[in-house]
């Protein structure tokens, strides 16, 4: 054979088979479109008040020729969708489990061997629930206790939606065995119609940090509950520092003066991130008592924490400014910086220095606190404000800020 | 027949051979796992109202240009996402384009003291939205997308951050889709890259484009999807574990596709603080624009530029079997294949000019090569075809029968593109 031959019959097995292969393509297409197309007339058809009214058999037996030409997996896959409506599933299960025994749908439910399986799996799991099949939980929580997390996902979006007090046990197991995602087992917990608050309760003192800390953070969604904010301030001194945030994290959602001395307590915590959770907690409780400790926190050796420090002070709002004023001379520059974004943020510096600007005869006193801010802050805070203050106004700031020197500094 | 022609001949028929391995065993794959349903099976629901949800910083650097920005940061705002906060990295920004994007998103300057992480070029302005409290607009001085990335990364407050092109519209779910590999395993994955598709809508290049994303796409799906490692493919959009790449002092300037060297360093690194995954992940999260044939050329050089740089970085000694798997595929897939189709030409036409075969040899091989790259395609579309928002069958039966062209028609005009530096604006 010549090398044109051995050329040419491989072209031509090559445009065959691309041939055959792109005739495949289009079969499928055209299949997975007619089988969708069918199972939209099926749902249009339910849809029909009489016949929802004449119940499930009757369902059936309207929309059964049409279901004999779809594949198992097709009606599994639509009786598995959360968005089919509850008489669809009713009918679309009675059909399936009619014609296919419901040991295949549980043995379905049970495990899968290929990954390819698993959204079968899936849509099993979810059909035994919403039948509330008596093995259900069972089988969402042998789901739960497997390493695949595709189908943990499945388990745990299925339980967060049970009334029963064992979907939280099978969540909160799972959140001790360490393996999936704590934080999103937490997501499911913190959604069930389920409160288990006398459990979380009871888990603060579990010996398993990751335990006491997602209870004490899944509390701060109980303001309501009289003895969340006392039990949380217990965890403040816990050894653990991802459960001290936690908590302090929590109790400035929930908590009171209680939590207020319990964050005081923690602006001191050796371990940075709690000392950013404790001044954001004060933040959020306003309060602007606290305001001198918060500040302290503008120097600190993180910089998060002055990061939060500058937040908390932000949130406390403009009553916190003779704290800041303070600030302005302190001998750390993050310091003297953190205030002075801090004035620029809560609007005083604007307000002060519009009506300034705006005056024939500036008053001495305010004229020096501009200088002692916009020399703490910097030339591009200047310039910002020169900015923010308009075409009319600002030149007249500009101006200002040249009578003390101050058109172009460099942040002190 | 002298020894060099039949060399040429020996290593054309050889190269055939590899390609028509290679061809068999992606058309395998692909009918293996054809056709079968692949609806995701994460539900979205749950994660997108919680607190809970690990908060994601988007970075866009955005170059004076952009005049769409306004839309983009539109859009990026609008995600489902429990928290983010959107980045605006431009360069030298006021402009038109900067008007449009300061009135529509009421932008005002604001001193913003942060931990300057990596060292930038100067930052001019920082500007905040009384719109959006999430919006932050940077405008600093030009010094490429290395260092709008590292500014953005150095301004981000959150734990996670992606780096999103102006011109790529997301999924409204897109960042969940992206995140979910992070959200499962926060502790152990460092970066996920997902696909971003060109618009097919109308014409035949936009079209070619697609199908290129398409190939590109199967070889995500039937080997990086095994693998746990990844390089990113030649458009997409990632989100990196921000800690990791402080350690790794940020994008690199030099690197021709800074966020393609991060992927590899991330893999290569030996710092205890960058240890963990990267993840090509499967999941389609956004549209782009067609680009010119221009565009495509430059853009298709500077692909083959970074791939090289990082395959250099990436060593195969002393690694996993699943990493050096990675760096073969990834070789493979983005440099030995059009190479070796190239090669095949050339070597088919020495031996024209050696008068060792005649132009007919040249034309099967053309055709041979033409319809093996069709085969791909299709079985590409075989994939695609399952996955959520495939193409209808009327564009389905549009790309297939286009399929043997972009390999005949539309890489000539690209590689002439490039070479001519012809000025073609066809979309």
């Amino acid at each position: 054979m010549t090398l044109d031959q051995l050329l040419l019959t491989g072209s031509t097995v090559a445009a065959l088979f691309w041939a055959a292969l792109s005739t495949h393509v289009l079969y499928v297409s055209r299949r997975r479109t007619d089988a969708r197309s069918k199972v939209a007339t099926i749902l249009t058809t339910l849809q029909d008040d009489a016949l929802r009214a004449a119940g499930t058999t009757a369902g059936v037996g309207a929309v059964k020729a049409l279901l004999d030409t779809l594949s198992r997996d097709m009606i599994l896959h639509t009786a598995a969708d959360p968005e089919t409506p509850g008489e669809d599933f009713d009918v679309l299960t009675a059909y399936m489990l009619n014609r296919w025994p419901v040991d295949d749908l549980l043995r379905e439910a049970t495990s899968h061997r290929r990954a390819r399986d698993v959204w079968r799996r899936a849509a099993a799991l979810r059909i035994a629930f919403r039948l509330r099949h008596p093995r259900a939980i069972d089988l969402l929580a042998a789901a739960v206790e497997e390493d695949d997390r595709d189908v943990a996902a499945v388990a745990l979006a299925l339980l967060e939606t049970s009334t029963d007090a064992r979907a939280v046990d099978i969540m909160i197991d799972a959140l001790r065995a360490h393996r999936h995602s704590a934080a999103r087992i937490a997501t499911h917990l913190e959604r069930s119609p389920v409160r288990p608050l006398d459990t979380y309760r009871r888990l603060l003192a579990d010996a398993d940090p990751i335990v006491r800390l997602w209870c004490a953070k899944l509390l701060g969604d109980y303001p309501d509950v009289p003895w969340v904010e006392s039990e949380l301030a217990t965890l403040v001194d816990d050894p653990e520092p991802g459960v001290r945030k936690a908590a302090i994290e929590s109790l400035g959602r929930v908590g009171d003066a209680l939590a207020a001395t319990a964050a005081v307590g923690l602006l001191d915590d050796p371990v940075a991130f709690v000392r950013a959770y404790a001044a954001r907690a004060l933040g959020d409780l306003d309060r602007s008592e606290s305001a001198p400790a918060v500040a302290a926190l503008l120097g600190d050796a993180d910089w998060w924490v002055r990061h939060a420090a500058k937040q908390s002070l932000e949130s406390m709002g403009a009553d916190v400014w003779p704290v800041l004023v303070r600030c302005l001379d302190d001998t750390d520059r993050f310091v003297r910086n953190g205030a002075a974004e801090v004035f620029q943020n809560i609007g005083v510096l604007d307000s002060f220095i519009v009506m300034e600007a705006a005056s024939d005869d500036p008053s001495q006193a305010k004229v020096e606190l501009l200088r002692r801010i916009a020399a703490a802050g910097g030339t591009r805070l200047t310039d910002s404000l020169v900015e923010r203050a308009g075409p009319k106004t600002g030149p007249r700031v500009r101006r200002l800020l040249e009578t003390v020197g101050l058109e172009h500094v460099g942040a002190a | 027949m002298g020894s060099a022609p039949a060399f040429a001949m020996v290593a054309m028929i050889g190269s055939l051979a590899f390609l028509a391995i290679i061809v068999a065993a992606v058309a395998a794959g692909a009918l293996h796992r054809g056709g079968r349903r692949e609806d995701a099976t994460d539900p979205y629901d749950a994660l997108v109202a919680s607190r809970f949800t690990i908060p994601v910083s988007l970075i866009v650097p955005a170059d004076g240009a952009a005049a769409s920005l306004s839309q983009a940061v539109d859009s990026l705002l609008s995600l489902s996402y429990p928290e983010l906060e959107v980045i605006v990295v431009g360069e030298r920004l006021p402009g038109h384009g900067f008007d449009v994007l300061k009135t529509e998103w009421d932008l005002e300057p604001k001193e913003f003291f942060y931990r300057r992480t990596l060292s930038t070029a100067p930052i001019q302005r920082i500007y905040g939205s009384h719109r959006d409290g999430r919006l932050m607009v940077v405008d600093k001085s030009a010094a490429g997308t290395a260092d709008a990335l590292n500014c953005g990364l150095s301004l981000a407050r959150y734990r996670y951050v992606a780096s999103v092109a102006p011109t790529v519209s997301l999924a409204s779910n897109a960042l969940l889709r992206l995140m979910s590999p992070a959200l499962r395993d926060p502790a152990g994955v460092l970066a996920v890259a997902g696909h971003v598709e060109p618009r097919a809508d109308a014409g035949r290049v936009p079209a070619f484009q697609w199908i290129a994303f398409v190939r590109s796409w199967m070889v995500t799906r039937l080997t990086w999807s095994r693998l746990r490692c990844g390089l990113g493919p030649p458009q997409t959009v990632v989100v990196w574990r921000r800690d990791a790449l402080l350690e790794l002092g940020g994008f690199s300037r030099s690197a021709t596709d800074p966020e393609l060297q991060m992927l590899g360093r991330l893999q290569t690194s030996t710092m205890d603080r960058v240890k963990g995954q990267v993840i090509r992940s499967g999941e389609i999260v956004g549209r782009t624009d067609a680009m010119t044939l221009r565009e495509a050329a430059r853009t298709s050089w500077r692909r083959q530029r970074a791939v090289l740089e990082a395959l250099v970085g990436l060593s195969l000694f002393d690694r996993s079997l699943h990493h050096r798997l990675a760096v073969v595929c990834f070789g493979i897939a983005e440099l030995l294949l059009p190479a070796v189709q190239g090669g095949v030409l050339v070597s088919a036409m020495l031996l024209v000019v050696a008068g060792s075969v005649g132009w007919s040899t040249v034309v099967l091989v053309l055709a041979l090569l033409t319809f093996g790259n069709a085969i791909g395609t299709a079985a590409a579309l075989l994939l695609r075809g399952a996955a959520p928002d495939a193409p209808s069958t009327s564009e389905l039966k549009r790309l297939l029968i286009l399929s043997p062209l972009e390999f005949a028609v539309y890489r000539p005009a690209v590689a002439l593109a490039a070479i001519l530096r012809i000025p073609f604006a066809v979309r």
